[in-house]
């Protein structure tokens, strides 16, 4: 027990002795250009960043189980999806009556499908504050349900990544084949604005609220992982064995991971619909839980801005290959494997030392070698 | 850090800048390479800008390139004042159209970014594109929030009613309402029912069965294979066990050539159980192969048998275009039609004078006739959707169609299917009201034509 | 390791021995003679699954790359079987040597240039093998279009083998020849890359670089040679696989993507330590799928064999067909 109580006082100076003044100093002046940014953009510009935005935090969400804890994921994007889903409910259920081809409480596509009342576990969600509670907790349950099933058990890489594939696949199965509920494949269409109190929200303030969600995601990461429990994040992924020789519950520190990540990925998805309106399985299916993986592969894994940089840029990069050339996905897989195969650690390894971030984020002193002492 | 790792370190960011420069210039190679729709042509002053969105990669590129092609057709035969727009000079009343091409990979998400990308940023006058309900339910919001018109040319399931889309395919009432009494009095009562998993084929499979309970059959059997599934045992085995007299398959894309070459394998002619389908065309068969075909059925407004002078002209000069062993199909004939209404109304827009934009083109396209291969067709001005002939097609050995059914002249669109919404109709009060047009009229409608 | 694969066969059929003993009356609105009939054709399903994941057992199996382009490779399969057929008016039985000669080349090219500088990084191999995946399609769409293709069926292979019909005549349990085909294509090159696996001194160099490889090296093994030479065949399976199914589906660019689930699943079952193992996984997914299906329908038979796999990675991550081993 000594080096821990060792570790976390070496932990502990290292984190008073460096204020990421540095980190601060640049984090405002990124928040600066995001804040003035949308007054220079036209409209599709504007929704484009705020969707990238978006897209970002959700992979901003998946850094932090595979860049700190090394459990790669192609399930964030059921998480994404289950946390739109239920906040393309609470919208669909508040359309107003005249704008609704029915007249009566029933969304049209359950109409479609033969319902004839609303379903009880659909029925709350048209309550903003049960909505808004949904769009995070029934991510982080289902995610919280398949951690406790897969970490307590020996299963271990590669194996849990097929699973998260099982998963991802399975779940785009069933959501289409729930079309009554759901909404099949077309997912959850037509749905209304996010108002404030009565007041639609525009563009711009959606911008702004998807910004700040963004910004709490980066930050909450950051601290996240410059604390103690980072640091044990990080050593799970150095040397899993010796961490819980530590007298540490590896499980738990990854399911508690696991459990958050899944909820920011979900909070993320509930945005993601009074933005796009409209939410569908394409976000669960395995194609864009692997656009997730490539957003952290070439930002950088465990470096949290990295992913958010990528996700941008691979963003824009598509926008502007696909208006010179119609094959702009062969592009975009060619530059994929020119990454991995030359930069092997991500975008983020390419910045001047003097600007890595990656490096500010990352305390010094691995805890491999503190438990040496 | 001795000189020799410094030097490797930057070696290695050598190779990895280099790289990061490499990947820049295969995107410019590329970007060069295969510049779409060769956008190098002479516009002259002052083009029409219209958007083309049509994926031609991913799982519905098989349907949709040829789609893009019909179009890309329509628009050079406009803009060099040939075919069907003979004798009214290059372009729209002098301005040529500049097609702004899009592919959104089959990827409902990219549909969605795109048609905003087309409306805010290249401000094109409206948009030619989408085929499957998904990807046009994704682009619904963006049309109605910005008020732009979207041309749709795929029969599909009918219960929209939008006013900033011009539905130029098939509405249930001219495709389903036909078929299901012609199945009922030539194969007999009972019915298998199949399609993919998703809102098109359910719907018209729901309303097919109302049809031919009205007729007095029954269904036996009602199966849905997930969107892009080729494998089709299970399927067959069912069909095999409920003995049907005939199965409406509303099958789409990659699924539709793997069924017919399953039930054909699996010892089923079209003698014993025929397939009357919606949206197997010309273009599946040939990929299936027109032996695994012969004898089934479709319901279709065109086929690239119709006799008419204006389809002979029409399948001569796509095959000029794009190849002579290509066929034509519905679809495609309804993306290249509706290239025409749209033409159409600018012309008459810009001929009195007026300016191009959603209101004078929404005004100018409601009512629009055109001759189409298929035969005179017109835009129906109350709910937005298309005369369309009733056809109903035979397939021979050599991929083409018998047409052992066809209305005389187009009919009249209705968006409800009335076996299941009885007297519920659409009409837009006028263009620009954008109040509910859902009407309810409680009557039996009888068919009206042209 | 006979039994093994043997109870693999009887454990799905079980529970249509039990529900024989009561008699013919229906089942989910089914008579018995259906399922049964469903249950033979399930091998048809099963040999597909057997002929996809091949290529899969060797590439992860044996090699532990994670091979997210497997999809691919049974594309370009299928491709080479179309240009045969459209060049040369080849036969298909003709073409699957050619669709194995050039999938193994392009693997063994993909090999040399992007898997051999990612050897010990799962991960990245991973995300490599994806983006190939994409350049992959993208270049046959260029190629080819991406309109769909025919390839065409040999004529003696068509027709069924009838077991069993009604008092109409009609067939009652029938099987078509094309699929006895594909089972058998199939079991015939499992047995064949089980012989080179256990029979041959390559076979053996192969086990020796997977199990050891610096010690085979040390003992002269030309590892990156064998290395090659395994993804190449790994890959070459998955165009003969593409070659084959290519006359009962559809040949497009994007008709790899189908398959690659359905393989992982397969070989995850089964268990990468034996490549029998494949056979179990095959078996037992093939048919649970088929007969979930008949009683339910398609798309709930995948969600509940998904779940089972996921269950199942949970319990016995190492597959159900593997050696016992002391850590």
């Amino acid at each position: 027990m000594a080096n821990v109580a060792d570790m976390n006082n070496y932990v502990m100076g290292y984190k008073q002795s460096t204020f990421p003044a540095k980190l601060v100093g640049i984090g405002g002046i990124a928040l600066l250009v995001f804040i003035i940014l949308p007054f220079l953009l036209n409209s599709f510009q504007l929704s484009l960043m705020s969707k990238l935005l978006l897209f970002g935090s959700l992979a901003i969400s998946l850094d932090l189980v595979w860049g700190f804890t090394g459990i790669l994921s192609f399930a964030h994007g059921v998480f994404f999806t289950l946390g739109g889903y239920a906040s393309a409910y609470y919208l669909k259920l508040n359309l107003s009556a005249d704008s609704n081809t029915y007249g009566g409480q029933l969304p049209d596509f359950m109409v479609w499908n033969g319902l004839e009342t609303l379903p009880w576990f659909i029925a709350p969600l048209k309550f903003f504050p049960i909505a808004l509670i949904a769009t995070i907790l029934v991510p982080a349950l289902f995610a919280y349900v398949i951690g406790y099933f897969i970490f307590r058990s020996k299963v271990s890489g590669v194996y849990i990544t097929i699973i998260t594939l099982a998963i991802s696949s399975a779940l785009t199965t069933f959501f289409v084949s729930q079309q009554a509920y759901t909404g099949g494949t077309n997912g959850i269409t037509d749905v209304s604005k996010l108002s404030f109190f009565g007041t639609e929200i525009p563009a711009l303030g959606l911008y702004f609220l998807i910004l700040l969600y963004t910004a709490f995601v980066l930050v909450l990461g950051w601290w996240l992982t410059q604390s103690n429990f980072g640091l044990i994040l990080r050593s799970i992924n150095e040397n899993e064995k010796r961490i819980a020789f530590l007298g540490y519950d590896v499980a738990q520190f990854k399911i508690f991971i696991w459990t958050l990540s899944a909820a920011l990925a979900g909070m993320a998805g509930g945005l993601f619909v009074p933005l796009n309106q409209f939410i569908s399985p394409v976000y669960l299916a395995v194609a864009f839980g692997t656009q997730v993986v490539i957003w952290v592969a070439i930002g950088g894994r465990g470096t949290l801005v990295g992913p958010l940089a990528a996700t941008i840029l691979l963003g824009q990069v598509q926008n502007y290959a696909e208006k010179v050339t119609q094959d702009w996905q062969l592009v975009v897989g060619i530059l994929l494997l020119v990454v991995v195969l030359f930069i092997p650690s991500g975008l983020m390894s390419l910045l001047p030392k003097q600007l890595n971030l990656s490096n500010l984020s990352k305390p010094k002193p691995l805890p491999v070698k503190v438990a040496k002492s | 850090m001795s000189n020799e790792f410094a030097a490797q370190l930057s070696r290695r960011r050598f190779i990895q800048y280099g790289s990061l420069a490499l990947g820049a210039g295969v995107v410019a190679a590329c970007s060069g390479g295969s510049s779409p729709g060769g956008g190098s042509a002479d516009l002259g002053e002052n083009p029409i800008k219209v958007g083309v969105m049509y994926s031609t990669t991913g799982t519905i590129a098989i349907v949709e390139k040829s789609l893009q092609d019909a179009t890309f057709l329509a628009i050079e035969q406009i803009n060099t004042g040939t075919g069907p727009w003979e004798g009214r000079g290059e372009g729209i009343a002098g301005r040529k159209i500049q097609k702004v091409v899009v592919n959104p990979d089959s990827n409902w998400d990219l549909y969605n970014q795109m048609s905003k990308r087309l409306i805010d940023e290249d401000q094109v006058v409206c948009v030619l594109g989408c085929y499957t309900s998904a990807s046009r339910k994704s682009v619904l919001p963006v049309f109605e929030e910005k008020d732009s018109l979207l041309y749709y040319p795929v029969y599909y399931e009918g219960n929209e009613c939008s006013s900033n889309v011009f539905y130029t395919g098939a509405a249930p009432n001219q495709q389903i309402t036909d078929s299901i009494p012609y199945c009922y009095d030539n194969f007999g009562p009972k019915g298998f029912f199949i399609g993919s998993d998703y809102i098109y084929p359910k719907e018209s499979n729901r309303i097919a069965k109302a049809e031919l309970e009205k007729a007095g059959g029954t269904v036996v059997g009602d199966e849905y294979a997930a969107l892009g599934t080729t494998e089709f045992i299970t399927i067959i085995n069912k069909i095999k066990a409920a003995k049907p007299d005939f199965v409406l398959s509303n099958l789409v894309g990659d699924s539709i050539p793997a069924f017919y070459r399953q039930f054909k394998d699996a010892g089923i002619t079209s003698k014993d159980i025929p397939i009357m389908a919606y949206p197997t065309t010309e273009e599946e068969i040939q990929a299936m192969g027109p032996e695994y075909s012969t004898g089934h059925y479709t319901s279709f407004n065109y086929f690239q048998t119709v006799d008419t002078p204006e389809n002979k002209l029409f399948v001569e000069q796509f095959k000029e275009m794009f190849g002579g062993n290509r066929v034509t199909n519905g679809v495609m004939e309804a993306a290249y039609l509706q290239t025409f209404f749209m033409a159409q109304a600018m012309e008459q827009v810009l001929k009195e004078g007026g300016e191009l934009n959603t209101a004078t083109i929404r005004e100018a396209t409601r009512g629009q006739e055109f001759n189409a291969p298929q035969g005179k067709v017109k835009i129906d001005p109350e709910n937005y959707h298309t005369y369309l002939h009733s056809r109903i097609g035979r397939w021979k050995e050599d991929g083409q169609a018998d047409i052992v059914f066809s209305t005389d002249s187009a009919v009249k669109p209705i968006a409800w299917s009335q076996a299941l919404y009885k007297g519920r109709v659409c009409v837009h009060p006028s263009p620009d009201d954008r109040s509910d047009p859902t009407k309810e009229t409680g009557k039996d409608l009888t068919p009206v034509f042209l | 390791m006979l039994d093994a694969a043997l109870s693999s066969i009887a454990f799905p059929l079980l529970p249509i021995f039990f529900l024989a003993q009561e008699g013919t009356e229906a089942i989910g609105g089914f008579s018995m003679a259906s399922l049964l009939n469903q249950t033979l054709n399930g091998i048809g399903i099963v040999g597909i699954l057997l002929l996809t994941g091949l290529g899969l057992a060797i590439t992860f199996g044996v090699m532990r790359i994670i091979n997210l382009a497997h999809g691919e490779f049974i594309m370009l399969g299928a491709y080479v079987t179309f240009v045969m057929q459209d060049w040369f008016g080849m036969d298909l039985l003709l073409t699957i040597p050619f669709a194995f000669i050039v999938t193994a080349i392009i693997g063994g090219i993909v090999e040399l240039t992007i898997i051999r500088r990612l050897y010990g990084r799962p991960l990245e191999t991973l995300l490599a093998t994806w983006g190939l995946s994409i350049v992959l399609q993208g270049v046959v769409k260029l190629i080819f279009t991406a309109q769909l293709k025919y390839v065409k069926s040999p004529a003696y292979l068509s027709g069924n083998v009838l077991l069993m019909s009604d008092a109409s005549g009609s067939p009652l349990i029938a099987i078509s020849y094309y699929r006895l085909f594909i089972v058998a294509i199939a079991l015939a090159l499992l047995a064949l890359t089980i012989y080179l696996f256990y029979s041959t001194a390559w076979g053996r160099e192969i086990r020796a670089v997977t199990q050891n490889r610096d010690m085979a090296k040390c003992l002269g093994v030309n590892t990156k040679l064998v290395d090659m030479g395994t993804f190449a065949y790994g890959c070459g399976l998955a165009g003969v696989a593409g070659a084959v199914i290519s006359a009962l589906k559809t040949v497009a660019p994007p008709m790899g993507q189908d398959y690659l689930v359905d393989a992982w699943m397969v070989v995850v079952t089964g268990g990468v330590d034996k490549l029998i193992g494949i056979l179990a996984g095959s078996l037992l997914i093939g048919e649970a799928n088929a007969i979930i299906a008949f009683i339910l329908n398609d798309p709930t038979a995948r969600v509940i064999v998904l779940a089972a796999v996921i269950v199942l990675i949970r319990y016995k991550p190492e597959g159900l067909f593997t050696v016992q081993k002391r850590s």
